[in-house]
């Protein structure tokens, strides 16, 4: 097996290639401690060429895994080949771990830790209400971070542009009952096929709800880590 | 909330009423904290009347859970509501916790819970 790693702004992305069985399960162990005793604890592993891996070396990914959570960062894994998913799956690993479908997505869903992504269980539905506009858009939230949202739409009105400020309503069902509305500024807008993603930043928000937005999403953040350190 | 106390041999049964989130959980945490100080470490935690439990409550539920197998014990959820189930899969976090139907089966599971290791096959 081969091992590429390259450095990106402080996140190790390693390229395993090959077959990924219990005689490489050794060099692969050396290579995470040597990444962490560097003081790099944020890892992106990406899986793409791995043609065959085995219950030994998915074992020796989960405690990489686990040790990079101890010393404070996370591993993801990027790009897994139709073999490294289809074992995953079967073991229900691919619950515990976040992938991506590209080293760029990776990479991001390590920057953007502090934030937490709110998946269809939990999701919210954010209310934009466009001053001067009579009617109130609807969209459900995607991620949530101490001073800004993301949110997708079905399809977005002209109004909502970038600088925009508007008005929003949302709850966070697993925090409190009552409903949080901050004005925020659009800072992007992008539309694709599926919809609208916007990206909103906090402009006028009452100390109350910045407080408590904050403590949900630190407390997000524990209690998925505890859900998967338990793997 | 109100926190109801049963004691039993060597375990100990919490009801919680009412909701459950951020004001009480310093409450919670005193509880757990005396309850383990004073010798007990099996908890059950019966949560049939939480008709709401926020994120901040589910975390000191997990150190609550933490304190208590520090101590050699474990604790046990018996009866979730609909809320408590509902946040806790959206999270995960059923698989974390033993999760039984009545406080007989959970404190049947924490007399069960010494004896732990083996592996499920699948």
């Amino acid at each position: 097996m081969k091992f590429l790693k390259e450095n990106r702004d402080g996140i190790v992305v390693i390229t395993l290639e090959g077959e990924f069985d219990a005689f490489v399960v050794k060099a692969f162990n050396n290579e995470i401690s040597k990444i962490l005793e560097h003081g790099n604890d944020r890892i992106v592993l990406n899986l793409g060429p791995v043609k065959f891996v085995n219950s030994t070396a998915l074992g020796s990914i989960l405690r990489a895994h686990k040790e990079c959570a101890r010393a404070g960062g996370s591993l993801v894994v990027s790009q897994p080949s139709a073999a490294v998913r289809d074992a995953m799956q079967s073991l229900g690993l691919d619950r515990h771990f976040s992938i991506c479908a590209t080293d760029d997505e990776a990479v991001a869903a390590l920057q953007g830790e502090g934030g937490v992504d709110i998946d269809s269980d939990s999701a919210s539905a954010v209310m934009i209400h466009i001053p001067e506009s009579t009617r109130t858009q609807v969209a459900k939230m995607t991620r949530l971070d101490a001073d800004s949202l993301e949110c997708r739409l079905n399809k977005a009105p002209d109004k909502l542009v970038h600088g925009r400020t508007v008005q929003l309503k949302f709850r966070l069902p697993l925090y409190r009952k009552e409903y949080f509305e901050p004005a925020a500024r659009i800072e992007s807008v992008e539309s694709g096929p599926t919809g609208t993603s916007l990206a909103l930043r906090f402009t006028e928000i009452s100390d109350d709800d910045q407080k408590a937005i904050e403590s949900f999403v630190s407390d997000m953040n524990e209690l998925r880590r505890a859900a998967r350190d338990h793997a | 909330m109100k926190v109801v106390k049963e004691t039993y041999d060597g375990a100990v049964v919490l009801t919680l009423k009412g909701e459950f989130d951020s004001f009480v959980t310093g409450a919670f945490s005193s509880e757990i904290e005396k309850v383990v100080a004073e010798g007990t470490s099996r908890i059950v935690l019966n949560l049939r009347y939480v008709k709401f439990v926020n994120s901040t409550a589910l975390g000191s539920m997990i150190k609550a859970r933490k304190s208590c197998r520090g101590a050699n014990g474990n604790l046990v959820i018996s009866q979730p509501s609909n809320a408590v189930t509902e946040a806790m899969t959206s999270l995960g976090l059923d698989r974390l916790f033993s999760i039984l139907e009545n406080d007989d089966e959970a404190l049947a599971a924490l007399d069960a819970s010494d004896d732990s290791g083996g592996t499920d096959a699948s």
